[in-house]
């Protein structure tokens, strides 16, 4: 954490200025001309933040500066839907806000350059395929099918299958992270910084998980979700505990140098 | 103006779009399973009952359960009913899979894109 | 959640060489309390064998909303803290999915009755439910059996 992060409950102190503008501005009609200029005040005072969240998202295929144009309009949203009468702070709002544009726009989008290229490029010349072979078998395609038709082993189809559903949907880091992910507006506050790593690190997890054989990925939700002791596991899944330390090891070593350098 | 389910934006993304006073898109992204299906169903019944015509892009589901299902039914039922109009724009594979594997895709109205079910519903 | 290996598996069942060829011919199980929140590992579990025995696309979404649907009907039905078991077997061209959960009284438990019952019916090549009444020491069970082909 930067030093110029407050500690719980404070405004950081190079926005402070603009705590008081909040009030005035929500206690404007919406006719009123201060009100605009307030408002303008408040977006720019505030830009820097914007700036920042975007840039924790950059490096994954999408502009920089796209990617502030989104955090800005998550902080416009942030600025015009805060209530300062609620008793919040308007960080502890506008985090969130501006966040969550940022990783809708993600979303929106589809890939994030985390996922593999490779895997990508599999992905969209499994998609051509199906539509091909279907047409030509009246029925959809066997991935042993779509393996033969690429030339390609039919390990790497299944791969490439799982790739696309994984990254949107996998409900595997969905579960790994479903402590933080259900977190309330108070559990927010906790500090900028803090919270912008959770939410890159589970970014950064997702694609890494699908690329984990079904076992590691198991192993690993029983850990992380299901907090069991490796015993345990090793009883679940019918290994020795040596094996389960072993395999939680490497997994954890592979997330962590993926996430480190992505591809 | 967007509005968001609450359910984290990985599992299930429901926004609401105006176009012009008579006129919604929803657009749903992510998983519609029995854990989120009962917030795709409270959005259309919000926009039914708001706007005359109703648009539901499909596009981006990436499963689509029995609630799922249960709830566009449910929903194109109270359209029916209300006189209202519900339209699907659908070219998710799973989601259209659902819909033929349970002989359901009858019983809806599809639109090839948004703005063919925006203009067709505007001129009928 | 548990893993049993058939007489398939490789010798000692620890370390299969191919993860493909492992999973041929299992018998495997996973177990988990019998909430929504478990649902989606358990389809996506599904999925992942449907497409390693070379189901075609369309078979391994049948099979993936299938497995959705029935955990998500047992768990409606289960008593407090009751644990799911979800049991696959592959066999060639075919999976069975056998799911239990425990329930408070087996009486007009079955599920049979529902929307989500005729999805299934549509979804799978054969399905059935079974009520095991309770006996002493065990709660009462609902299963649902369920097969399906991998393709046409």
């Amino acid at each position: 954490m930067t030093p110029s992060v407050a500690s719980v409950g404070t405004e950081h102190d190079e926005y402070a200025h603009l705590a008081p503008l909040h009030r005035r501005f929500s206690e404007l009609v919406p006719e009123d001309p201060r009100r605009k200029r307030l408002r303008e005040q408040l977006i720019s005072g505030y830009l820097p933040v914007a700036e920042h969240i975007a840039r924790r998202f950059a490096g994954r295929g999408e502009p920089l500066e796209d990617l502030v144009q989104i955090a800005t309009v998550g902080l416009i949203n942030a600025v015009d839907r805060f209530e300062p009468a609620r008793g919040y702070e308007f960080f502890s709002f506008a985090v969130p806000t501006i966040t969550g544009e940022v990783r809708r726009y993600f979303r929106d989008h589809g890939w994030s350059t985390r996922v593999p290229r490779r895997l990508k490029d599999l992905h969209i010349a499994i998609r051509n395929v199906q539509t091909e072979l279907s047409q030509q078998l009246g029925r959809a395609p066997r991935p042993s099918e779509i393996a033969g038709r690429l030339g390609l082993p039919l390990s790497e189809v299944i791969e490439g299958l799982q790739a696309g559903e994984a990254y949107r949907s996998s409900s595997l880091d969905e579960m790994l992270g479903s402590g933080e992910g259900k977190a309330t507006l108070g559990d927010l506050i906790g500090g900028l910084d803090a919270e912008l790593a959770l939410i890159d690190d589970r970014e950064a997890l997702r694609p890494l998980l699908a690329e984990l054989a079904p076992r590691e990925r198991t192993i690993l939700a029983l850990r992380f979700f299901r907090h069991l002791t490796q015993t345990q596991i090793a009883e679940q899944v019918g290994i020795s505990q040596m094996h389960v330390s072993r395999v939680l090891r490497q997994t954890l070593e592979f997330l962590h140098a993926r996430m480190a350098s992505p591809d | 103006m967007p509005v968001d389910s609450e359910f984290p934006v990985d599992i299930i993304g429901l926004r609401v779009a105006e176009h012009g006073p008579d006129a919604r898109v929803v657009t749903v992204t992510g998983e519609v399973d029995s854990l989120t299906a009962p917030a795709l169903a409270s959005v259309l019944q919000e926009q039914l009952s708001a706007a005359r015509v109703v648009v539901v892009d499909l596009d981006g589901v990436d499963f689509l359960g029995s609630a799922g299902l249960s709830a566009l039914f449910v929903c194109n039922e109270l359209a029916t009913r209300e006189r209202r109009v519900l339209r699907l724009v659908c070219h998710s594979r799973v989601a259209n899979r659902a819909m033929e594997a349970t002989e359901l895709r009858d019983q809806f109205t599809f639109a090839d894109t948004v703005t063919d079910a925006l203009t067709n519903s505007c001129d009928g | 959640m548990t893993y049993v290996d058939s007489d398939c598996a490789p010798p000692g069942g620890a370390e299969p060489v191919d993860p493909g060829r492992e999973e041929v011919g299992l018998f495997f199980e996973l177990r988990t309390t019998a909430s929504t929140s478990a649902i989606p590992t358990i389809r996506t579990v599904a999925a992942d064998l449907a497409a390693r025995a070379d189901f075609d696309l369309d078979s391994i979404d049948d099979l993936r909303m299938a497995v959705d649907d029935l955990c998500a009907m047992l768990a409606r039905i289960a008593a407090d803290n009751a644990m799911l078991s979800c049991a696959f077997t592959i066999r060639p061209e075919r999976i069975e999915v056998a799911a239990e959960v425990e329930v408070d009284d087996v009486q007009d438990r079955l599920p049979t009755g529902s929307f989500g019952w005729r999805v299934l019916e549509c979804l799978a090549n054969e399905v059935s439910a079974v009520a095991v009444p309770a006996e002493p020491g065990r709660a009462g069970r609902v299963r649902v059996t369920l097969m399906k082909d991998a393709g046409r």
